[in-house]
C-alpha cells in the first residue's frame, strides 16, 4: 500500500531552487534513509513534507494516501498523519508539555470527529512514554523543550510521535547532537513505533543511525534529486568512499 | 473592623508638610516637564474627571476579607487633616494626581499586619475604593490579593501603599481582569506605592485586562540593604483598550535588589504605553536591578510605545533594562502546526504561554484562567 508519492517535486526556498525532479515512493511498512552531502535538500524535503509556510512548491506533486497534498496546510497534514521530528526543536516557554500534547491531541480528534481524549489517559501515556525514553516525566510540566539538552529534545520528539501515531514520520536528523546511548534510546523509540501501517523516513547524515534502525532503502541526495538508491549496504559504501564519486 | 487609635509610629516619609505647602508643590509639579511626560499617551484631564464625577461619598471600602493578626482603623473626617500633616516626598513630585485624589477621599483604611495571618488578606474593589495603606511589621509574612467584584462600575480608582518594615516578606497578586466589552468608556486608575526596608521582599503579581483607559502606576522603593523587588506584569490589552504603565523602581540603599517582568499584548486598535523606570540612587554600591518589558502584537493594527530608562548615580552596579515589540515567532506557530494544532488555537496558546512566562504562583491561577478565555476571543476567528 502506498504512503507516499513524490513525483518530480521542484522546490524552492526564497526564490531558490532546492529540489530539482525528486521522485520517491514509500509504501507501508518501509523505512527509507535519506541521505546526501550539505545543501543537497534533505531538510528542504521535509519541510516540504510538512507543509512549512516559505517551502515553495513549483511543481511536480506528493500524494499522501492517495491524496494530492499541495494545497493543505501544516496543520491539516499533521492531523491527516504527517508527522515531522524537527532537527532543531524549538523552545516554546509558558506552554508546558503535556498542555502541548494534550492540545495537539484534541486537535486530531477533533478533526478526525472523534472523541476528545481523556485528560487522565494522556498524562498516564505520556509519562510511561517518557520513561521508556529515558526522559524524567516531571520535563513534562515544564515548558515545551525549555532548558532541555539537545538529547532530551530530540527524545521529545520521539515522544510526540509515539503519541500521535502519524502514518508517515519523517525524521530530520534526529540522530545529530545524540550520544551513543541516546541515539540508542531514540533508535528503540523508532523501531517501537515501526509497524507495518506506517512507514519512516529518515533523514540523516551517518551511518551510525542505521546500525540501530535498519532501513528497507537508502537513497542519495544530491543537488536536489535522488541519484542513488539501495539497501543497507549503499550506507555502508556511502561511509567508506564519502559521495563524491556520486556526484 | 476594630476601632483603633491613630497609628503612633507614623512613618517618616508620612510625616511634617503643611496644607498649604502641599498645594504650592502640588501646582508646582502639575506644571512640570515631567508630569507631562508622564501623561504623554494619556489624557491626565480627561482621567481626573472621570474619575471625579464620581461623588466621594460613593467611596466604599475594599477590605472584605481581614484575617487573624490584622488590625485595621479607618481614618475618617479628618482625612484632608490627615493628609496636610503628611510627607508624601517624592509622591508630589512622581504622581501628584494621586494626592489629589486622596485630598479629596472620604477615608482612609489603615492596616497594621502585626503577626503573620493564617490566610491571604482580600482587597475587593467595587468602584471607587478608599485609598489604603497597609504596614506589615518586622519579620512577617502577608499574602494580599487584590481583585475587582462581579459587579463593575464605569470608574474605578484604587491607590493602595503598602510599607514593609525589616526582613518582612509579602506576595501581592493584583487582579484586574473584569473587563467589560459593553462597557464603554470605563476608566480604571490604579496607583501602588511600596517602600522596602532592610531585608525586605516584596512580590507583585499584576494581572489585567484592559479598560478603555487603564492608568497604572507603581513606585517601588528598595530603601533598606538587602531589600528585594520582583514585579512580574501580565497584560492583555483588548480591541480599542487603553493601557498606559508607568513603573519606577528606585534603589536608595546599598546591596538592595530588583526584577521586573513586565509582558503586554496589544488587541486590534489597542494602545499600550510601558515607561519603565529603575533609578539607583547615590551611595547604593552592590545594587542589581532588572527590567524587561516584551510586548506582542496579535493583530493587524496596535499601538504600542515602550521606554525603558536607567538612571544611576553609584559605579558600583549591575543593570539591565530592555523592551521588545514583536508579533507571535513564526518558528513556533510552525512548531504547533506540525503538530496538528490549527493556527487560532497555536494563536491563543502562544499568546497566553507569552503572559504565562511573566507570571506565577497560586495567587496568579485565575488570572491565567481569564488570559486564556481572553485570548481565544482575541485572536479566534
Amino acid at each position: 500500500m502506498s504512503i507516499l508519492n513524490i513525483s518530480n517535486l521542484h522546490a524552492e526556498v526564497a526564490g531558490q531552487p532546492i529540489l530539482k525532479g525528486l521522485s520517491l515512493q514509500v509504501n507501508a511498512g518501509e523505512v527509507h534513509a535519506i541521505m546526501g552531502p550539505n545543501g543537497s535538500g534533505k531538510s528542504t524535503l521535509a519541510n516540504v513534507l510538512a507543509g512549512r509556510p516559505g517551502y515553495q512548491v513549483t511543481s511536480g506533486s506528493v500524494t499522501f494516501q492517495d491524496m494530492d497534498i499541495a494545497d493543505q496546510e501544516a496543520h491539516e497534514r499533521a492531523v491527516a498523519g504527517i508527522f515531522l521530528a524537527f532537527q532543531y526543536p524549538v523552545e516554546i516557554p509558558g506552554v508546558s508539555n503535556m498542555e502541548f500534547l494534550k492540545a495537539a491531541l484534541e486537535s486530531h480528534a477533533h478533526a478526525k470527529g472523534g472523541n476528545q481524549p481523556n485528560a487522565a489517559g494522556i498524562i498516564k501515556q505520556a509519562r510511561e512514554l517518557a520513561k521508556s525514553l529515558d526522559l524524567n516525566p516531571e520535563f513534562l510540566k515544564r515548558g515545551v523543550n525549555e532548558g532541555f539538552s539537545g538529547g532530551e529534545k530530540k527524545r521529545n520528539e520521539i515522544l510526540q510521535m509515539l503519541l500521535l501515531e502519524p502514518t508517515l514520520a519523517v525524521l530530520d536528523e534526529t540522530d545529530s547532537g545524540l550520544d551513543i546511548d541516546a541515539l540508542q534510546v531514540v533508535a528503540n523509540g523508532v523501531n517501537k513505533f515501526r509497524s507495518q501501517d506506517n512507514a519512516v523516513i529518515l533523514v540523516t547524515h551517518y551511518q551510525r543511525l542505521l546500525d540501530h534502525i535498519q532501513p528497507d532503502f537508502v537513497h542519495v541526495l544530491a543537488d536536489g534529486k535522488i541519484v542513488q538508491s539501495g539497501d543497507k549496504t549503499l550506507a555502508l559504501e556511502l561511509e567508506e568512499k564519502g559521495y563524491a564519486w556520486l556526484t | 473592623m476594630a476601632d483603633l487609635e491613630a497609628p503612633v509610629n507614623t512613618p517618616a516619609w508620612l510625616s511634617g508638610k503643611s496644607y498649604d505647602e502641599l498645594q504650592t508643590a502640588l501646582a508646582r509639579a502639575q506644571q512640570s516637564q515631567a508630569h507631562k511626560e508622564r501623561w504623554k499617551y494619556t489624557k491626565v484631564d480627561k482621567l481626573l474627571a472621570g474619575l471625579s464625577r464620581q461623588d466621594a461619598s460613593n467611596q466604599s471600602s475594599c477590605l472584605v476579607d481581614i484575617p487573624g493578626g490584622i488590625q485595621v482603623q479607618r481614618l475618617t473626617d479628618a482625612t484632608q487633616n490627615f493628609l496636610s500633616s503628611t510627607d508624601f516626598g517624592s509622591l508630589i513630585e512622581d504622581a501628584p494626581e494621586v494626592v489629589n485624589l486622596l485630598l479629596q477621599a472620604g477615608a482612609i483604611d489603615y492596616i497594621y499586619v502585626t503577626k503573620t495571618p493564617d490566610a491571604c488578606l482580600v482587597l475587593e474593589h467595587t468602584g471607587q475604593s478608599l485609598p489604603v495603606f497597609i504596614r506589615v511589621a518586622e519579620n512577617v509574612d502577608l499574602k494580599i490579593l487584590e481583585q475587582q467584584a462581579d459587579t463593575l462600575s464605569k470608574s474605578h480608582q484604587h491607590c493602595l501603599w503598602l510599607q514593609q518594615e525589616a526582613s518582612s516578606r509579602v506576595i501581592h497578586a493584583r487582579n484586574n481582569l473584569g473587563w467589560d466589552q459593553e462597557q464603554d468608556g470605563q476608566i480604571l486608575f490604579r496607583h501602588l506605592q511600596v517602600h522596602l526596608a532592610r531585608d525586605a521582599v516584596y512580590t507583585l503579581q499584576n494581572h489585567s485586562v484592559g479598560a478603555a483607559t487603564h492608568r497604572q502606576n507603581i513606585h517601588i522603593n528598595c530603601a533598606g540593604p538587602g531589600a528585594h523587588a520582583q514585579l512580574l506584569s501580565a497584560s492583555l490589552v483588548p480591541e480599542k483598550a487603553h493601557l498606559d504603565q508607568q513603573i519606577t523602581v528606585q534603589h536608595t540603599a546599598p546591596h538592595s535588589t530588583s526584577r521586573q517582568t513586565v509582558h503586554n499584548i496589544a488587541g486590534q486598535a489597542a494602545n499600550v504605553t510601558f515607561n519603565g523606570r529603575i533609578h539607583i540612587h547615590a551611595h547604593c554600591p552592590g545594587v542589581q536591578a532588572h527590567l524587561s518589558n516584551k510586548n506582542l502584537g496579535v493583530a493587524q493594527q496596535a499601538n504600542i510605545n515602550t521606554k525603558p530608562e536607567l538612571e544611576i548615580y553609584t559605579d558600583d552596579v549591575q543593570c539591565s533594562h530592555g523592551a521588545t515589540v514583536g508579533q507571535l515567532d513564526e518558528n513556533h506557530l510552525f512548531y504547533c502546526a506540525s503538530r496538528g494544532i490549527n493556527p487560532d488555537l497555536a494563536k491563543q496558546l502562544l499568546s497566553t504561554a507569552f503572559l504565562n512566562t511573566a507570571s506565577q504562583g497560586a495567587l496568579a491561577e485565575t488570572a491565567m484562567a481569564t488570559f486564556a478565555h481572553l485570548s481565544e476571543r482575541m485572536v479566534g476567528p
